[in-house]
């Protein structure tokens, strides 16, 4: 094999790399705008059935989840 | 040491212009060029694979990145784009730049931390495009470095510049990521990355100093309607003013400041009309249509070019004898019964009677940063 011809393989290969990693950065970024293009996932339930108390779990999950919640869309929209 | 700037050039079809633009981008880009990144996206034609190996055998800056199957545009320019680490241009490859294309364009980047993406002047870009606004010339009709561009402010604000030659920031592209890949194959995905740099309080504009040719169509040929339509209707659904931004910049003044300037170099008329008589408009059309038909590049109401006392016809004749452009003018005022005047000159303005206006100075700084 000339110098010629092992010169333009190593370019390849060079190029290769380059291409595989911009490659995965890419898909990276695609699912990072993925997720921020997502819609807010539905309300927490906070009641088992129409009259019945919230269950306990979900009246503790609500105080914690909710204020998070609203905080981050803030966030959000800050950004 | 000055800043460099990389390329991104996605090619697919027609060997022969994309040579042309790779060709011309290694000749006419200088210091400015760090790599060019030719992204591969599996092309059909024969041949395309070997010139692309044979181009980054001769020009140490040229990376070819190759597809293993057709991805569309968006997917092999967020390859280039991913394998930068600079300010990077992302170029179609039926466009072929000038000379100083890439110093001027970058330059003017660099010089205004404000801006996020920058597109040069072009024959056939839209809002971008001289010297009609919105619509195309042929690629022969114009030669650039005559065109003496220097004398235009050199950057104009707009709603969303042209993917055609977009240069876009490093740094915005690290707070903002790539295109979007639900553009699918492509179209509006510029458009879609314009708005969010803006919504992040970036602006986006047209350098109006640099200029790249671009031939149109390319790529993507017939299924440019459908793609166009599918992905506008994902834009508009995600930014509901962007219609309406457009169309408000339009109506703008600075708007049509390169592509008047382009015509008065061209030596064709643009007659400005104060708002009052924005009326005679259709007459002065048909007077033109009567005695010369070539004449008239536009008639327009209430632009920057607007002298206050009546109507200014800025224009520049180069090659013809200032008498018969004197005589033309005076023609035009008798036709319309209108008297002052303020006529330009290679760019500025001169009153022909009463107090000097700089109105109808189609290189002033009015719109630009």
């Amino acid at each position: 094999m000339d110098e010629r011809a092992r010169l333009a393989d190593a370019l390849r290969e060079r190029d290769e790399a380059i291409a595989e990693a911009a490659r995965l950065r890419a898909e990276l970024d695609g699912l990072r705008l993925r997720r921020a293009d997502e819609s807010d996932p539905p309300e927490y339930p906070s009641s088992a059935a129409p009259g019945e108390p919230p269950p306990l779990r979900y009246v503790l999950v609500d105080a914690v989840y909710g204020p998070l919640k609203r905080g981050l869309a803030r966030l959000r929209r800050l950004r | 040491m000055k800043p460099v700037c990389d390329v991104v050039v996605p090619v697919y079809r027609d060997l022969a212009l994309t040579r042309a633009c790779l060709e011309s981008v290694l000749e006419l880009s200088g210091e400015s060029l760090g790599r060019l990144y030719v992204v591969d996206d599996a092309s059909p034609e024969p041949g395309m694979a070997s010139a692309l190996s044979a181009l980054r055998l001769e020009d140490p800056r040229v990376r070819v990145l190759t597809n293993p199957r057709n991805q569309g545009f968006v997917a092999s320019a967020n390859l280039g784009l991913a394998a930068s680490q600079a300010d990077v241009v992302v170029l179609n490859s039926d466009a072929r730049v000038t000379p100083g294309w890439l110093e001027e364009l970058h330059g003017a980047l660099v010089g205004e931390p404000r801006y996020a993406a920058l597109s040069p002047l072009s024959n056939n870009a839209t809002m971008c495009s001289v010297p009609d606004f919105g619509a195309a010339v042929p690629v022969e009709a114009l030669d650039a470095p005559a065109l003496g561009l220097a004398a235009l402010p050199r950057t104009t604000e707009l709603p969303t510049a042209h993917g055609f030659c977009l240069l876009l920031r490093r740094t915005a592209l690290r707070e903002l990521g790539l295109f979007d890949p639900a553009y699918g194959r492509g179209y509006n995905e510029e458009n879609d990355w314009c708005q969010r740099a803006r919504a992040a309080g970036y602006l986006v504009g047209r350098a109006n100093r640099a200029f790249v040719y671009h031939h149109g169509e390319v790529s993507f040929q017939g299924a440019r309607a459908r793609l166009d339509v599918l992905n506008a209707r994902r834009l508009i659904a995600r930014y509901p003013r962007y219609l309406q931004d457009n169309r408000a910049f339009e109506q703008s003044a600075e708007a049509r400041v390169a592509a008047r300037f382009v015509r008065a170099r061209l030596g064709r008329l643009s007659v400005n009309l104060a708002p009052g008589l924005a009326a005679l408009a259709p007459l002065v059309e048909s007077w033109f249509q009567l005695v010369a038909p070539d004449e008239l590049a536009d008639v327009w109401a209430g632009g920057p070019a607007l002298d206050p006392r009546g109507i200014s016809v800025p224009f520049e004749r180069r090659g013809t004898p200032a008498r018969d452009a004197q005589a033309l003018q005076a023609a035009v005022l008798a036709a319309v019964g209108v008297v002052p005047v303020s006529r330009t000159s290679r760019g500025r303005a001169s009153a022909a009677r009463g107090s000097p206006s700089r109105a109808g100075r189609p290189g002033g700084r009015r719109g630009g940063r």
